[in-house]
This record gives C-alpha cells, structure tokens and sequence, in this order.
C-alpha cells in the first residue's frame, strides 16, 4: 500500500499516540504505520507499514530498543476500532446468560448495529447522482474496523502470506477485511462465523493449503465476496460508495441497497466528515484529483 | 407449482414469486430466539392474512431441521449454528425459505426424496420433518447445492386456497448459472419497527370491552348471577356490610356509657345500702353486673347510641318483677324468652342521657333503657347473620315482644325504608349498567371504524409511498442514462469514442463521395466500352480498313505490274532503251515507296488496333473494381450506422 510520509521530522513526536509494545498483540494487523524515533538523525522513520504486522520475535527485540509510534492516521481510525468494540458488545448481547433475564432478539441486535455502522458512513460526492445524498467510506477504515472485530488470522499463515507475495497479502487482507464490514450490513452477527469466513477468504486469494476446517458460505455471501473482488482490485485505497449497489439486482446488492438506503436516508449524520486517508494527517497521499493533475503536470 | 415462480435454479424466495414481491429476512435463525422472531413476522405479515400459526410452525420446522440434518438429537446447542430465512409474500403466495449446512459426515439422500416425502415414508429425522412441512403448505421445494453443502428448505403457501396441493420438488442448483432476479423490496427485520409492531395494549376503562352484541344479553354482562337470590344476597351483604361500619362506631360509644353505667350505679346502691336515705322512686334496681370484656363482647356490642336517642318508645310496667342482679345475656345465642322483663321507669316520652361525667350524679339506669340495648343487641346479632330470612325472623320476634303500634310501626317503617332503598340502589344498578353497556358498545363500533378507515389510509399512504419510491428510482435511472449519453466532458472514454464515431462518419462520407466519383467514371467507362465493342465488332475504323483494302490492292496492281514489267523487260531486254528502264525504275521505287507507307499505316493502324483492345481491358478491370469497392462501402455504412446508433452515416 502506497504511503508517502515514511520518514516524519521529529517535533511530530508529540502530536503521535506511542505504540504499545509491551502489551502488543502480535499478528494483528496494525491500523497504522510504526515509526521509531532516531535520535541522532532526529527524525521518525517508519518500520511497518499500514496493515504489517509485528511477530512475537519482533516485539521481543523492540523491548527497551527504542520508542515507537504509530502513524497520525490513528485519530482517524479510532473511532472505528470504537465502533468495532462496540459492536462486538453487542453481538455478545445475544448469548444465553445465566441469570433468567431475557435476552435481546436478533432484529434489536440488528438494528442496533446499523445504527452503530450509520455513524461510520459520511456523505460523499457523486458525479453519476448529483442529486442524490451518497455515503461513503474509505476502504482503509472499513478493514481496520474488520481488523479489530474479528478473531486474529493465525500468525503462521500471515507470515506465509507476506514472504509469498507483500501486495497480494495486502489486497487479501484489504478484500476480506471490506467483505466482512458488508457482511454486518447484511445482518450476519456472529463474530466466530465472520472471523472463519474472514479466513477462508484470505486463505483462497492468497492460495495457501491447508485450511482443515470446512467453513460454509452461503449464496449471498459468495456473491458478496465476488463483488469485492471486482471492487478492490488492488491494494490502493478506495472508496466504497451507496451508489454502487444501486443499479446492480443481485440478490446481495439488492438487500445491501436496501439497507445502505436507510442509513442515508434515516441513521447518518449528514454533518459528519468523511474519513480518509489523504494528506499529513493521514498517510501522505495525494488525492486522486490531485494526483491527476500532478501527472498531467509531469 | 405457483403461478408466479420465475426459477427454481436459484437460492432464496425470489425465484419463487413474482418481481412486486416483498422479502423479509433474517440470518439467525435459532432455537432460542424462533418465537421472538416468528412474534414479529407475524405481526408484520398479519393484514395479508397469512396463516399464523402454518408460519410460526414452519419457521419452528425450519430449526428442528437444522439439527436433524446433521442426525443431532433434538437438543438446543449452542453450538449448532444459525440458519437463514426469508419470507416473501406477493398476491398470490407466501413463501418462507430457510437455509442452512449440512456436515460433511453425511449428507441427506436426495434421490427418491419427493415420492417418499409426498407418500410419508420418510427414512430419517430430516425426511420425517420434511414429511410435517408438506402437509401445512401448498408446495414443499428442497434445493441443495453439494460444493458448499447448503440446503434450501422452501414451504410455498397459497394465500387463498389453502387446500390446494402440488407435489414436493427436490432440485440440484447451479449456482454459477442462477439468474439474477428483481425483487420490490428486501427488509432486514432489524429494519422494521419492531416496537410499533409487538407494543403490548395497554388496558384502561374504555378498551374493557364487554361481550354481548346486544344490549339486552344479560347473560354476557359484567354483572353476573347466577340466581336472583344471590344477587340479592349479594346486595344485602353490601348494605350489611355499611351498616356494620356505622354500628361498629356506635358499639364503641356504648361499651363506653355502660361501663360507666355500672360504677354509677355500684357507687348509687353502696350508698343506699350505707345510708338510710331513701331512694326518691321505690323500685329495686339491680344494676346488671358488667360483663368481662372480652372480644366477643366487644364484637357483639353494636354503638346504637344514636338509636337509643331517638328510640321512641319504652316498655310499660305492665309486670313489674324483681330486677336480679344476674346478667343478662347480650349474645347471639341467648334467646328472646330468658329476656326479662324490666318494670319501666320512665314514659315514652323520656329520653336516655348519658352522663358524660362519672364525678357527677349516676345516671339510674331506666328499664326501658336496658330493655332497648337488649332488644338492640338482639337486632344487632341477628342483622349480622348471614341469612334474611333469620333477620326477618327476628324482627318479627322484636315486633311481638315489644309493644305493638310504635313498635311495630317503627319496624315497618324502617323495613319498608330499607327496602325502597335497596330497590332503589337496585333500580340505579340497573341504569348504570345498562348506560355503561351501551356507552362501551358505541365507543367499541367508533373505534372500529375509525381502526379500519386508519387502515385503509395506511394502506393506500403505503402504496403511494412504494409508487413514489419506484418512481423515484426510475427517474434517478433515467437521467444516469441521459447524463451518460450527454455527457461530454466527463468520461475520458466516452469522448475517444464519439471521435472514433466522428472519423468513421467523415470516413463514411468520404467514401460516399469517391464512391460517387467512381460509379460516375465506370459510367463513362462503360459508354466508352460499349462504344469500342461496337466499334470492334464493326471494325475499328473503317477509313483505315477501307485504305487497308485499297493499299493492298494497289500493292496487287502493283505487284501484276511489276511483274509485266519484268516481263517486259526480260522480253525486251535488247529492246528498251535506258530511258524506259529509268522510268520503269522510277516508278518500281514509287510503287516500292508506295508499298512501305502503305504496310507503314497498316502497323500503324494494328497498334492502334491493339491500344483499343487494351485500353477495353483496362476499362473492364477498372469497372470490376468500382463495382466491388461501391459493395464494401454499402457495407461499411451498414455497420457504421448500427455501431453509432444514428442515421447520419447512412445519410
């Protein structure tokens, strides 16, 4: 994944959240880019990029060799870890408990949830519906929610993964990540079920053998999964838009319409600002216009 | 098979029911949570009046199967996972779907699984399932895809014939080849509004509702008795039970005075009895002796003081007897006969006054006074039995032992009293019920009709809402594929390709226009290839054959000449003179001279014979190829004009 701001000057140091390495999960995909401050050259150069991850060796040998910290893109995707963490509490409201309270139904739960997801979506605009209210969100932040929702891949195959091939690791973890934060829309809310279709997932597009258990898919969900893969066909960031469900009458589409049309229309907050990944506060890339323009320039 | 089923090579209710269908659905189907969502579907679904309870059984069918398809007993498992439903309604059907996996330990046996369903002879837990769902629905579909194990188990109902049956379906998809079919609206039921819907009514005076269609049905009413009597009982009992309060005060205020009564009188006859001073009225008072109090005194005592204050009468000293000091019996038990009686001390007319104040002068308990507790506390224990008839009873007893006329009046008086009241509280019973009865039955047909007009708006509000909705989408659709098409400047793509469009039909017109050139030269070319074929076949031209023809016969002549000549000259060698030779000689040359231009202009005309004859080729070879390129430009501006969509190439 492309980000420009792999080296920051080292006054950045106070305004970046430190990264916690004695309490770091290994094997988790990190929601932004690490950087170490050298204090000879004065500077803050990163060592992982966006969705890397450190092993357990790594964590070992970073101990007490140095600070760390994450990327300025982590504001930004706070609130969606928050919003991972929230859901997942309220997943966890439809287990059985012990005491004779009931428990909330699975459309209280549902709807709960969308409520929740509406606040991560943020009006966009559309050149083919000017005149229609479009949300949007960026594809980074949909997989860093996925990232935090989710059980972690085992660490074995992450690693297969990176050394097979660093892009195509990003696009599988990019594809299953937007596969999953689709599929809460739907309705699917068992958190095992996801992170197990999350995996199967990753493990085809990465083509890795030996997954021993037989994860079902549904129809909708494989049609979902088709569709992301037409859709994130690199490992660049992108957005995910309401409007490129609207024309399309696939089963999957139709009901993700549905749904995406009552967060526009009812839960979203339309003075919310779009989430993205672009200029310092992020990670350093240009926008698309931009960019174009800058090309046209060259 | 239902009338509206678009494909059967396709997972969910779509394919089973027509494009105007709604879909709603959920994809955790559970043990624990199937009563709170068929609660919910039910309520959504209820004014397409789907039958209820086949949907709440089919939803709960649908569960069991999960568990029965992988041979689990019949447990709930937490571990077993969810299975996904979909119930799609349209005018004619309702179809619930369910999905779900099944284990690679062992799959169910499709073959042969439609007769054996439809003829009940199910072979295991999933068929026997099976077999319930077929009998409450129309059509029972099962699909089932092997590559990734799912199941699709689909009850078909028909909404206005529910006896109606079609056999079961067991079909193999593929779902790489389903079609993509439209639906009117897929609601998660998180989406729907699930409060409004399950709301519990909550119960207040008006939506009490009576049953009893008409007024006058009694027997349905809230008032119910089984027997006029106990009605009356019922009613006496109440009016007991008011009395009791007022007698209850008034007992208090009597234990009270005859307490104090007693000392009085203690005090009184312990100073008759210690001094000589001799009591103003001769009789013998004995004062009764107080009894313990005890709880039955204190319950059987009634507080009459108001009656004893306007008790109006006194017994008269018809008999007086000795008043012993025994005590006289006040409970229920004792019977009117052991009553002694008192010789009266007073008139009719004297009142009873209770002296507030112990310290002053004791109150001389008169006999009409004692006798009128007694006959109080009598009435008193009577009016607390349990039956009229006892109380009646005693009254008549009171009526005989107490004198006639006032008493009796008295009692009737009060009797009759208490009768006009009681019918009169029963009269005003009466009215109120009735007014309440109907006062509930027009506030019930109110709310009914103002419940189905609200209806009846929903209704129609959410068709035309649905309308606007599609409308809505139509004309968002509409000016993307206008916007599309007149869109210039946008899409990168869309202007290369309007200046292919442009150059194709410049292209085009260029063609047309030496196409156009080329048909007007073959024209000319054929004239002139007609003209040369005529002009061959004739003879390419006619001075120069006709100056052929007279050359060679000049050559002849010549020739004959010559030959005379030489004739001549061989003959008369000897004879001519060199003048002669000369000129015979000069006029061979001439001749010889006349021969060589002549063959001179016969090449000449051969060549000219043969440029004719080549140029004609030329002209056939040029037309061949006018003619097959004016073919490839029709053919060209054929293409041309379907690609770009427009006439203009074809103009």
């Amino acid at each position: 994944m492309q980000f420009k701001t792999r080296k920051l000057p080292k006054s950045k140091a106070a305004e970046l959240v430190s990264y916690p390495v004695d309490t770091a999960e290994p094997y988790r995909p990190l929601p932004a880019p690490v950087y170490v401050l050298l204090s000879r050259n004065e500077k803050l150069v990163s060592v992982k990029g966006p969705f890397d991850f450190f092993t357990a060796r790594d964590l070992e040998r970073m101990k007490g060799a140095g600070t760390y910290f994450y990327g300025p893109i982590l504001k930004r995707v706070e609130p969606f870890h928050l919003a991972a963490r929230e859901v997942k509490t309220m997943i966890g409201w439809s287990q059985p408990t012990a005491t004779r309270v009931l428990e909330a139904a699975p459309y209280e739960i549902s709807d709960a949830i969308l409520r929740k997801l509406a606040t991560l979506w943020a009006p966009v605009a559309s050149a083919a519906q000017p005149n229609e209210t479009v949300i949007g969100v960026e594809s980074y932040f949909a997989v860093a929610f996925a990232n935090e929702l989710c059980e972690l891949i085992p660490g074995d195959r992450m690693e297969m993964a990176r050394e097979r091939d660093p892009d195509l690791y990003e696009i599988a973890l990019l594809r299953s990540g937007v596969f999953v934060f689709l599929a809460l829309h739907l309705g699917y809310m068992d958190v095992k079920v996801l992170s197990a279709l999350r995996y199967r997932f990753f493990h085809e597009l990465i083509q890795l053998t030996g997954l021993q258990t037989f994860v079902p898919i549904s129809l909708e969900l494989a049609e979902l999964k088709r569709w992301t893969e037409n859709l994130v066909h690199s490992p660049e960031v992108l957005m995910i838009s309401s409007d490129q469900f609207q024309f399309s009458i696939s089963r999957v589409t139709q009901k993700l319409k549905s749904r995406l049309l009552r967060v526009r229309k009812e839960l979203a907050d339309p003075e919310t600002i779009l989430a993205h990944t672009y200029d310092d506060g992020g990670l350093g890339n240009l926008r698309p216009d931009e960019e174009a323009k800058e090309v046209g320039d060259g | 098979m239902g009338d509206s089923m678009r494909s059967l090579n396709s997972f969910g209710v779509a394919g089973l029911l027509g494009p105007d269908c709604e879909v709603f659905y959920t994809n955790e189907l559970r043990a624990r949570n199937v009563g709170r969502i068929s609660d919910l579907v039910s309520a959504q679904i209820r004014d397409s009046n789907a039958d209820e309870l086949r949907i709440r059984a089919l939803l709960v069918y649908g569960v069991f199967q999960t568990y029965a398809v992988r041979n689990s007993i019949a447990h709930h498992n937490e571990a077993v996972p969810a299975a996904s439903v979909e119930i799609g309604i349209d005018p004619s059907y309702v179809a619930v779907a369910i999905t779900f996996h099944w284990d690679g330990k062992a799959s169910p046996k499709w073959k042969g699984m439609p007769e054996r369903v439809d003829s009940g002879q199910g072979i295991d837990p999933f068929e026997n399932i099976l077999e319930w769902i077929h009998r409450h629905s129309t059509q029972l579909i099962v699909r089932y895809e092997e590559k990734e194990r799912r199941i699709e188990v689909v009850a078909l109902m028909n909404r206005s014939d529910s006896a109606m049956k079609d056999p079961t379906m067991v079909v193999q998809v593929n779902s790489a080849t389903a079609p993509l079919l439209e639906v009117s609206n897929y609601h998660e039921l998180g989406d729907l509004d699930y409060s409004k819907l399950l709301r519990n009514p909550t119960a207040t005076a008006e939506d009490v509702k009576v049953k009893g269609d008409e007024p006058s049905d009694m027997s349905k009413s809230v008032f119910k008795a089984d027997s006029p009597l106990d009605s009356e009982a019922n009613e006496l009992r109440g009016l007991v039970a008011e009395y009791e309060k007022v007698i209850s005060g008034l007992k208090t205020t009597v234990n009270g005075l005859e307490t104090r009564l007693e000392v009085e009188m203690n005090r009184a006859s312990e100073r008759h009895f210690k001094s000589d001073a001799r009591v103003t009225d001769d009789s013998v008072i004995t004062v009764p002796e107080s009894k313990p109090e005890d709880s039955e005194k204190k319950e059987d005592d009634w507080g009459f003081h108001f009656m004893k204050k306007v008790w109006p009468f006194s017994k008269p000293e018809a008999n007086p007897e000795k008043i012993t000091s025994e005590s006289v019996p006040l409970d229920s038990e004792a019977s009117v006969s052991e009553v002694q009686t008192f010789k009266p001390d007073v008139t009719d007319d004297d009142e009873i006054t209770v002296v507030e104040d112990v310290n002053e002068d004791p109150v001389i308990a008169t006999e009409a006074s004692i006798a009128s507790t007694q006959a109080l506390g009598e009435i008193a224990e009577i009016a607390k039995g349990p039956n009229s008839k006892k109380m009646e009873t005693t009254l008549r007893e009171i009526e005989k032992e107490v004198d006639e006329g006032k008493a009796k009046r008295w009692v009737d008086s009060l009797s009759s009293e208490l009768l006009q009241e009681k019918a009169k509280l029963n009269e005003l019973q009466k009215n109120l019920a009735k007014q309440i009865r109907q006062r509930e039955l027009e506030f019930k047909t109110a709310e009914r009709s103002l419940k189905q007009e609200l209806k009846r708006k929903d209704e129609v509000l959410r068709g035309r809402e649905s309308a606007i909705e599609n409308k809505n989408e139509q004309i968002a659709q509409l000016n993307l594929a206008v916007e599309r098409a007149g869109a210039a400047t946008v899409d990168k793509e869309q202007g290369q390709i309007k200046m292919k469009l442009d150059r194709a039909q410049r292209m085009a017109q260029m063609k047309e226009e030496e196409a156009k050139s080329l048909v007007v030269k073959m024209r000319d070319l054929e004239n002139r290839l007609i003209i040369a074929q005529a002009k061959a076949q004739k003879g390419t031209d006619l001075q120069l054959t006709s100056k052929v023809q007279t050359l060679e016969k000049k050559v002849d002549e010549y020739k004959r000449v010559n030959q005379r000549l030489m004739e001549s000259l061989n003959q008369t060698k000897d004879k001519s003179s060199d003048k002669e030779m000369g000129d015979l000689r000069r006029k061979i040359e001439q001749l010889e001279r006349q021969s060589t231009e002549t063959k001179r202009s016969l090449d000449k005309s051969a060549f000219k014979l043969k440029e004719l004859q080549d140029s004609e080729r030329k002209l056939q070879t040029d037309l061949a190829r006018a003619v097959e390129e004016n073919r490839n430009l029709r053919k060209n501006q054929g293409r041309g004009s379907g690609e770009s969509g427009g006439g203009q190439a074809a103009a």
